[in-house]
């Protein structure tokens, strides 16, 4: 029997596995050191901790500037976008086990609805602004924006950074091309006649689109529709019946437009419909440098001088309203160990000129001392600059706030049940789909804990049954 | 009869060709896109090649998002995945021989807890070993991950395997009325012809380590602490290619070949693992099926 | 060695009615050893057990019975009347149902038909097969992401002919369980297809030869031959990726960021758990539903198993 006891050959091969345990075991131990690695502040007193997203970078930069030896710690996150919830999970595990030290004092958030969702229960992590922020300072903000930032018992619990409202972008030189010296469009009805000449005359143009994934905002939200209307604490009305909405589907879906005039596929991105065929589209402020930038920016784009911003269109009902797409909050917590001081940078990056000032693609600050200067350094970038300055203006005030803030996203419901339908081949049309949609946004309501009020059948009855 | 044979074989060649191009379609894809631009990447065919030079500016653009967040990331990665295989292996080894070829009371409810435990979800967990971490002060330390990698049933199940179907029970016995004590036997008759066994459980217990979303997200305090598999969504939402949203601010670098190739540095790791264990990892997979 | 618990019996039935344990006895330690040294190969796993997998199982458990009025199901009750749960559990039925379903028949397929052909080339194959296993997890979605793009992926060809020419088209809510099967296959296929290899060059080949002399074609060979040797290998990959399947989150959710919510956030049971817990910081509601799945992935996976061992032929 051959003898397993050679003690030469397994002595070694015994020893070198524990040779190369051993030194595993002590590099992980050398490994025990913690985590945060981004470079502190070398100060004695704790520094202001802020999250910010990529995009406030230069906002960061000018802050320091304007500061220099300020003693804030810069962490970079991804802004709580498009429903990571990084705040929200934060938070809830935070509120657990007590806040760690290296929780923030002050964050920047992407998503306009989450404010008055951590400001109330079952969060209650942020500060109550009004009692560190001059009442002077928040009247300074562009129309009922401010209506984001107040729970239903009245405490502020953020401050605007920039308003993202809709406004009517106008390529200047294929408009006086196909239409002359006619005005531009003031109703949606004007928008939809325009688009007719063009489907006629001047096919493989577009006056509008409603294939992207947040195009309820320009439509429903412009128009005043009652999807997302918060009625009271914790109740919110989605009344798809509403006049305002059965109106603006019709015009739309009556038009003989969609999928050719008004597009079905989505601008933004390289791949979409191109944006130097668009001849005019309802759009947020940022699409300006953001999709119809120059072509050395986006792969898409239009050269500088192209695109002018006019006044958005009247609702279909005749009111002088307008959506929004974006637009950040900056978020003050109430377990930060410096409350004044952090409340105080929190309105300094909100309102500051030389913070808000910083670089054409950040978007037109929501504080409305800050606009004309930031309009004013636009210079060639869009024709026509002042009207256009002015078109940004008067759409900042104009924002209806008769939608959210909710804590679920209106663009997700929307995403998942009219783009699918209106996209499809052959293509459904949005009167058809506002059903699914509304009954999306009830879903997302009552999972929230949320009362829905409404007037239809669909949304009243349990699982749709109704519709 | 001979032609019906080569008629079947060559059908099968073609199905298995047809999968082939589905199983590596995708991979050559993905190892091409970072030599095209993002404009090449629509408007081009979609295996075309691009060039060198658009490779080298792809990876440049993806290492100075953020002062090479990405690489930070694939370094987190790295130790968390290793530090976890590393007690993987140290707990799941030893108990996969106790379990097999020594006797102790609770030896088959070990077993059966282990079975159970495999498919509680890792969801559920979360929240508990949170909770768990932060009472030692460990979260935010490589620990509260590396710690929880370290647990791994299923290795300890296939070593269980292993150890049961490979080890002739005879020699075992025979080593102890030698008089050779457990660790002895354990020792110079199991952990010699363990390594078939030791590759594969560090294999699986590295795949999943380096593919684990949930855990990392909840026991790191920022950015610079994610993995690459938690860091790879992020990029995604601030690629204004996907989320539109994200062309704000002109911060923008990364588009769709910047995506791409910070999916291959996500993946080479693993794939280089997987090229070099391959004869190691199918004889370690098949050991339990001889012994049927 | 006959024990007196077991009668050893030639009739199925009753290894079947004993089959845990009747397997559990072959492959029983060999005798003599320690007693107690079995307690120190296993000390260090026993403790990382009880701390990271028994005591969060419990907690979590305690945390889904803990409601506003003491311990009880409300939490249960509660999660199940909500809008998403009944939608979620059956969107991951019909996934779990296509993806295994067709990946047992093309696994079986794949392996029979590799298993035929020459050592070189069936090794070239295997290996294309299984690479993709490398890269399971957001890297994949990531993958499929552009794949399921027309404009970029090349099988674009199959997105024309259905008429899709966005991404939004391909991900419409009726196609998402075909996708993440499709997305579930080519991670897990592979590594599957090497097993069953292997499965197949452990039966004897007298077998297969006697099968040929006796007239049988290559199908018959296969289904009387080959497939009910590697039935329990079948039946392991069915347990096992079933299991796996009820926890479906990553996809879902990455899928869900890239298209801006086309994908909801509460698609799968995990999700809803996940969205319960860490955006609305209802933790109890949220573990109620991962002690469903738990039970349901236990249930299911004793059933495989109970009904696998049935029909095993001696």
């Amino acid at each position: 029997m051959k003898s397993f006891f050679n003690l030469e050959s397994w002595r070694g091969r015994s020893l070198r596995n524990r040779v190369a345990l051993a030194t595993v075991v002590v590099a992980g131990l050398a490994l025990a050191v913690p985590g945060a690695s981004t470079a502190t502040t070398k100060s004695s007193s704790k520094p202001l901790i802020v999250w910010i997203d990529t995009s406030r970078i230069p906002y960061e930069q000018a802050y320091m500037k304007a500061n220099p030896g300020a003693n804030i710690k810069w962490v970079i996150y991804n802004g709580n976008e498009n429903g990571t919830g990084v705040l929200q999970s934060k938070f809830a595990l935070w509120n657990r086990i007590g806040w760690p030290s290296v929780a923030p004092d002050v964050m920047f958030d992407s998503q306009n609805y989450d404010a008055v969702q951590l400001g109330t229960a079952p969060y209650n992590d942020l500060l109550n602004l009004s009692k560190y922020v001059p009442a002077s300072v928040l009247k300074g903000y562009a129309g009922h924006s401010m209506s984001a930032c107040t729970t239903p018992s009245g405490k502020i619990v953020c401050l605007r950074n920039d308003t993202a409202a809709d406004v009517l972008w106008v390529n200047q030189g294929l408009y006086t091309k196909f239409f002359g010296k006619a005005p531009v469009p003031t109703t949606w009805s004007g928008i939809v006649a325009d688009g007719q000449m063009l489907k006629k005359s001047h096919p493989g143009y577009t006056v509008g689109d409603i294939g992207d994934e947040f195009d309820d905002d320009f439509i429903y939200w412009g128009n005043g529709c009652p999807l997302d209307k918060v009625v009271g604490a914790n109740t919110v009305e989605i009344d798809p019946t509403n006049l305002a909405c059965t109106k603006i589907n019709n015009l739309l879906d009556n038009s003989g437009l969609e999928g050719n005039a008004i597009t079905t596929t989505y601008v933004f991105a390289a791949g979409g419909f191109p944006a130097a065929k668009v001849v005019m589209m309802v759009g947020p402020l940022w699409y300006g440098t953001a999709v119809f930038e120059n072509g050395k920016k986006a792969p898409d784009g239009v050269p500088n001088g192209t695109m002018a911003a006019y006044p958005p269109p009247l609702s279909v009902l005749g009111q002088p309203i307008t959506g929004a797409l974006g637009g950040g909050l900056w978020l003050v917590s109430s377990h930060s160990s410096q409350p004044a001081a952090a409340a105080a940078l929190a309105e300094y990056m909100s309102t500051s000129p030389k913070v808000q000032a910083v670089g054409v693609d950040a978007g037109l600050p929501d504080y409305t001392p800050d606009q004309a200067a930031y309009v004013g350094a636009f210079g060639s970038v869009f024709a026509n600059p002042v009207t256009s300055g002015k078109a940004w203006e008067t759409a900042a005030a104009e924002v209806w706030n008769g939608w959210g803030p909710t804590p679920w996203s209106t663009d997700a419901a929307w995403a998942s049940t009219v783009v699918p339908g209106v996209t499809a081949t052959p293509p459904s049309t949005l009167g058809k789909q506002m059903n699914s949609f509304a009954l999306a946004l009830a879903n997302d309501a009552r999972l929230a804990g949320w009362t829905v009020k409404s007037t239809s059948k669909c949304i009243n009855s349990f699982g749709g049954s109704g519709c | 009869m001979l032609a019906r044979h080569y008629a079947y074989r060559i059908i099968a060649i073609l199905i298995l060709l047809v999968f082939a191009a589905f199983f590596f379609g995708p991979i050559v894809w993905l190892l091409l896109a970072p030599t095209k631009t993002d404009s090449q990447i629509i408007n081009q065919t979609p295996l075309a090649f691009g060039s060198f030079g658009t490779f080298g500016h792809t990876f440049h653009q993806l290492i100075s998002y953020e002062g090479d967040l990405v690489l930070t990331w694939l370094k987190n990665s790295a130790i968390y995945s290793f530090g976890g295989t590393a007690l993987a292996v140290l707990a799941a080894i030893p108990a996969g021989y106790g379990l097999a070829l020594t006797h102790f009371v609770g030896r088959r409810a070990l077993l059966a807890i282990t079975l159970v435990v495999m498919i509680v979800p890792a969801t559920a967990l979360v929240l508990p070993l949170f909770l768990e971490a932060n009472t030692v002060h460990l979260v935010g330390t490589v620990w509260s991950l590396i710690l929880p990698f370290g647990f791994f049933p299923f290795g300890v199940y296939l070593a269980y395997i292993y150890f049961s179907t490979t080890i002739p029970k005879d020699l075992i016995g025979a080593a102890r009325i030698d008089g050779a004590g457990e660790w002895g036997v354990f020792r110079r008759i199991a952990l010699p012809l363990a390594t078939p066994i030791v590759a594969l459980v560090a294999f699986f217990s590295f795949v999943a380590n380096w593919n684990n979303y949930y855990l990392p997200f909840v026991m790191t305090y920022d950015n610079s602490q994610y993995p690459l598999q938690v860091g790879l969504p992020i990029l995604l939402g601030s690629s204004p290619s996907i989320n539109p949203v994200a062309a704000t601010g002109g911060q923008a670098v990364i588009y769709r070949p910047e995506m791409a190739m910070a999916t291959i540095i996500a993946i080479a790791p693993v794939l280089i693992v997987f090229l070099f264990a391959q004869r190691t990892l199918v004889a370690g997979m098949l050991a339990g099926s001889t012994k049927e | 060695m006959t024990d007196p618990l077991v009668t050893v019996a030639p009739g199925e039935r009753a290894s079947a009615r004993r089959g845990r344990r009747s397997r559990w006895r072959r492959e029983r330690p060999p005798v003599g050893g320690s007693r107690t040294a079995g307690y120190f190969f296993v000390a260090l796993y026993v403790a990382m057990l009880l701390c990271l997998g028994v005591a969060p199982t419990v907690y979590a458990i305690s945390l889904a019975l803990r409601t506003s009025h003491g311990l009880g199901v409300g939490n249960f009750v509660d999660s199940y009347h909500l809008p998403q749960f009944i939608p979620a559990f059956k969107h991951v039925l019909l996934f779990e149902a296509i993806w295994l379903v067709s990946q047992s028949v093309l696994v079986v397929a794949l392996a029979l038909m590799v298993h035929n052909l020459s050592r070189r080339v069936s090794a070239t194959f295997r290996f294309i097969f299984y690479l993709p296993g490398a890269m399971a997890g957001a890297a994949s979605v990531v993958i499929w992401l552009f794949m399921f793009t027309p404009t970029t992926s090349p099988f674009a060809f199959i997105e024309h002919a259905l008429h899709y020419t966005l991404l939004a088209n391909t991900v419409t809510p009726n196609n998402l369980p075909v996708l993440f099967a499709i997305m579930a296959f080519w991670t897990g296929a592979g590594g599957w297809i090497v097993v069953m290899h292997g499965a197949l060059n452990n039966v004897p080949t007298e077998l297969i030869e006697a099968a040929e002399i006796d007239g049988s074609n290559v199908f018959q060979t296969a289904l009387r031959i080959k497939l009910p040797l590697i039935r329990k290998w079948v039946v392991y990959m069915l347990v096992l990726s079933f299991a796996a399947g009820t926890q479906l989150f990553v996809e879902p959710q990455i899928l869900g960021i890239a298209t801006g919510g086309e994908v909801p956030p509460q698609w799968s049971p995990n999700q809803l758990a996940y969205y319960l817990a860490f955006q609305l910081d209802r933790f109890n509601e949220a573990a109620a539903i991962s002690v469903d799945l738990l039970v349901f992935g236990l249930l299911v996976a004793v059933l495989i198993v109970w009904r696998g061992k049935l029909f095993e032929v001696q």
